[in-house]
Formats: structure tokens, sequence, C-alpha cells
């Protein structure tokens, strides 16, 4: 059996579409996944019972339902409570909503990590909750989230494949397309392999420049120099 | 009729202005009960030192004052202000009570300046300038103004917990409460951490110190409150104190200390 590169090559514009929407999808839900996780994880810590709790339900939900099951529910079920929704848009909400509950746990585990004396000392100075979260907390939160949230991110990169199933024209689903055309089952799937490896390598590249400015500046802090 | 004299001392007496008083305080950890029927109070310009073996509370008790931990029964006044759930008088009072930690709790990622002035500039609404001029004021006093631009891990233990005691000092609080402020210094550093304790005793300046120093204690102190399970066993100036405790525990706890 040869390696049947014109099959590729003839549907180029079909698979660079396909990569142009996957990135539009993870670039949109991984920033909006971000604010999600941030506002689920402050309600999370919150003192008030009823945010506490909720937050618990909406990441004990998200964390243990498959993903493909989330988008169903949403592209199948939602429009008997008359509720529909385009693929791209089931892909958008589905892809941040599920990012945000993982982010949200991220955040607190961070956020945990940073010494109690921190707190202490900012509510002994008189400081208000939001002005010390912002200026005393988050600032040494990074070193504690970028690895994980990088590991999140490339799973929700990873996981918007499953779009494919709802109609959305990402990679995966433009993959389908193309091998229906030419019948070429392994030039395909190995192409797009490729394709999602390089955008995750991409991906890495980028948090790991974020790690290095951050590391960069604890150097500097002289967190790391004693 | 009252003597020229005994009007003399009513009037010095009705002067010490009662700055935190705290009645008949409890505090529990679920089932287990840190303060047992805490009383007492402290006067402006005073100096009381907080004593006892570890576990005895008087951690938990100076983070009362600043709500730091909640109590559940009891009541807890500072200058006026009733200690409760509203936010307003949390505020009110975390802003005129500075506190130093066993641990220094600076922030790391801001310089010995930024750490100085975050609070006067958000809570006082101080302008940079203002807040940099109190920095250095304070800087000065704590016998550092050179290590202005440091991050805090690259000073000494030392020199970390004289930066806590300035940053503290930036919001001009009416009373200093210090949490064991000695306890993780190595020995060399404590003396300059002391020194710089009484020199704002000497100002006048109220403090609350929870510490084992007892030397500090002796020289510095008004009164010495011992402290047992969570109860104030006895109170008294530190001559009576020292030479002459009245409680048994007191009496063991103070064996202890000075067989070594």
């Amino acid at each position: 059996m040869t390696f049947d590169y014109m099959a590729i090559w003839d549907n180029r514009d079909i698979l660079i579409d396909g990569v142009l929407t996957t990135l539009l999808v993870s670039t949109i839900a991984i920033p909006i996944g971000i604010i999600i996780g941030t506002v689920i994880c402050m309600m999370r810590i919150s003192e008030n019972r009823m945010l506490r709790w909720s937050s618990i339900v909406y990441i004990e939900f998200l964390r243990n339902i498959p993903f493909l099951i989330l988008i169903f529910l949403v592209f199948y079920a939602l429009p008997f409570y008359g509720l529909r929704l385009s693929g791209l848009t089931t892909g958008f909400i589905c892809l941040s909503i599920y990012g945000g509950a993982y982010f949200a746990e991220i955040f607190r585990g961070g956020i945990q990590s940073v010494s109690k004396g921190q707190f202490d000392a900012s509510k002994a100075l008189g400081l208000k909750y939001g002005f010390y979260m912002r200026r005393v907390i988050f600032p040494q939160l990074y070193k504690y989230i970028i690895p994980p949230g990088t590991n999140i991110a490339l799973t929700m990169i990873k996981e918007s494949s499953l779009l494919s199933m709802i109609t959305v024209a990402e990679l995966t689903y433009a993959a389908h397309d193309v091998n229906g055309r030419t019948f070429t089952p392994v030039e395909t799937f190995a192409t797009i392999a490729l394709l999602y490896w390089l955008i995750s390598t991409l991906f890495l590249k980028l948090t790991h420049l974020l790690q290095v400015k951050f590391d960069a500046e604890d150097t500097q802090d002289g967190l790391t120099v004693r | 009729m009252q003597t020229t004299e005994e009007s003399k001392v009513a009037s010095r007496e009705l002067n010490r202005e009662v700055l935190i008083e705290i009645r008949n305080m409890n505090k529990w950890y679920s089932d287990f009960q840190v303060l047992k029927d805490i009383n007492f109070s402290v006067y402006t310009g005073e100096q009381v030192v907080i004593c006892g073996p570890s576990g005895s509370g008087k951690s938990t008790l100076i983070r009362c004052i600043n709500r730091l931990e909640e109590h559940q029964q009891g009541d807890i006044v500072f200058d006026g202000t009733e200690l409760t759930d509203e936010l307003k008088n949390i505020d009110k009072i975390r802003s005129e009570i500075g506190m130093c930690f066993q641990q220094f709790n600076l922030f790391p990622h801001l310089t010995v300046m930024e750490n100085l002035i975050l609070a006067p500039m958000s809570v006082r609404n101080l302008s940079r300038t203002e807040a940099e001029a109190l920095g250095f004021h304070y800087l000065e006093k704590v016998k550092i103004p050179d290590q202005a631009e440091k991050y805090p891990s690259q000073l000494s233990g030392g020199q970390q917990q004289r930066v806590a005691i300035a940053r503290a000092l930036c919001m001009q609080p009416r009373v200093m409460l210090f949490d064991e402020p000695t306890s993780a210094l190595d020995p060399e550093m404590i003396a300059e951490v002391l020194d710089t304790m009484e020199g704002l005793a000497a100002e006048g300046m109220t403090m609350l110190c929870v510490t084992h120093e007892m030397g500090f204690a002796r020289k510095v102190a008004d009164r010495v409150i011992f402290m047992d399970e969570g109860q104030i066993v006895e109170e008294n100036d530190p001559v009576n104190f020292f030479d002459n405790p009245q409680n048994g525990r007191t009496q063991k706890f103070l064996k202890q200390i000075f067989e070594h």
C-alpha cells in the first residue's frame, strides 16, 4: 500500500478550515473557561453557603459526566425545552463550562498553596477582600496554576474533536469529510493526528514562554534567590 | 470632700482610657473549648505581655482581637467599637490595630517599600509620595532605611520582622499586637527585634505581646498575663509575677523556663 499524499493535498482547503475552526473554538473557549473558573473558584471558597454549594454542584456535575454527553444534552435535549442552539454555539458553551469546572479546581488548589499567613497579614492591615485577592494572593498564584492550567487547556483543544459529532466542521469533522470523499483513512487520520500534535505543541510553547516570564519575575523578586 | 492628692489619683485613673476590653469571652473549635471566660482590658499606653505554655490559647486570644479568629461568646470592644459580624466595624478595627506574626508574613512578590505603602494607599487613601515618606520614616525607625528596594527574601529573618513591624506602623495603629515575633528567629537576630519593640514601648505605643522572651517581659511590660488551658490563670505586674507567682501552674511554668 502506498501513502496517497494527493488525497490530502487535493482536500487541503477542507482541512485548513477544520484547523481554523478548531483554533477558533479553543481560543474562545479557553479564555471564557478561565473566567468561568475564576468565578466558580471564588464561589467555592466563599463563606456564603449558597454560593459554595452551587459551585460544588457545578464542579461535581461537569467533572463527572463525559464531555460527549454534555454536548448531546445541550444539542439534542435543550430543544425540547425551546432552546435550539447551533452546533458551533453549543461547542463554545460546552467547552467553556466544561473547562471552567476544571480551572476552578486548579485555581482553588493554587489559592490553598499560598500560605495562610498572607491572608492573615492582608486582613490585619485592613485591606479589603477584593483588593488583597488581586494585589496579594493572585500574583503569587501563577507558579501553582500555569502547569495544571496548561494541561486542562490542552485537554480542551483535544476534546473539541468531539464537536464533530454535532456537525461542527472542526478538524475531526473535516477528516471524516475528506475520508468520505477519498476513502484514505490512513492518510487522513495520520494527517490530522499530526495537525493536532502541531497545535498542541505550539500551545505548549506559548505557555512555556509565559512560565519563563513569571519565573524570571520570581527570580527578580528574589523568590528563588536565597 | 476629696483631698487634692485623692483627686489627682482619681483623675489619673480616669485618664487611663480603656483601649481594648474583653468580657466573658469564650471560643470553641467545634467541641474543643480553646478560650474559657476571658476577661481583661488593655489601657492606652500600656504594654502587656501574654505568656504560657504552647497550646494555652494565647495566640488565638490575640487573633480574636482583630478578628483573624471569631469568638462565639462574650464581647470584645476596641475603643468603644464592639467587634461583631458587621464588616464596617471589622474594617475599622483592623485598620487601627497593627499586628506582627511569628512568620513575618511579608508579601514576597513586593519590595520592602511596596509592602509598606500597600495598606496606607489602599485603606488610608494616601498618595504614593505621602505613603513612601511614611514608609521611609518607619524604615528608619526600625533601622533599615537602605533596604527599601529589596525583596523580603533578600533580607535576614530579623530584618524581615523589622520590616513587618514597620509595615504595621505605617498604618499608624492605636495598638500593636505581637504574636510570638521572635520565635522563628535565630538567636542572634532576636535582640534586634526586641530592641525595636523596646523602642516602640518607650515611645508609649500600646502593645500586647505574646512572647516567650521573659527578659523582655520583665523589662518592658506593665503587666504580665499567664494563660494555661485557655484560661487566664494569673495577671500581675512583672516584678510580682516573676518573683512572687501566686498560682501553682505559673510557678511550674516559670520554673521550667528558668531552669535552662
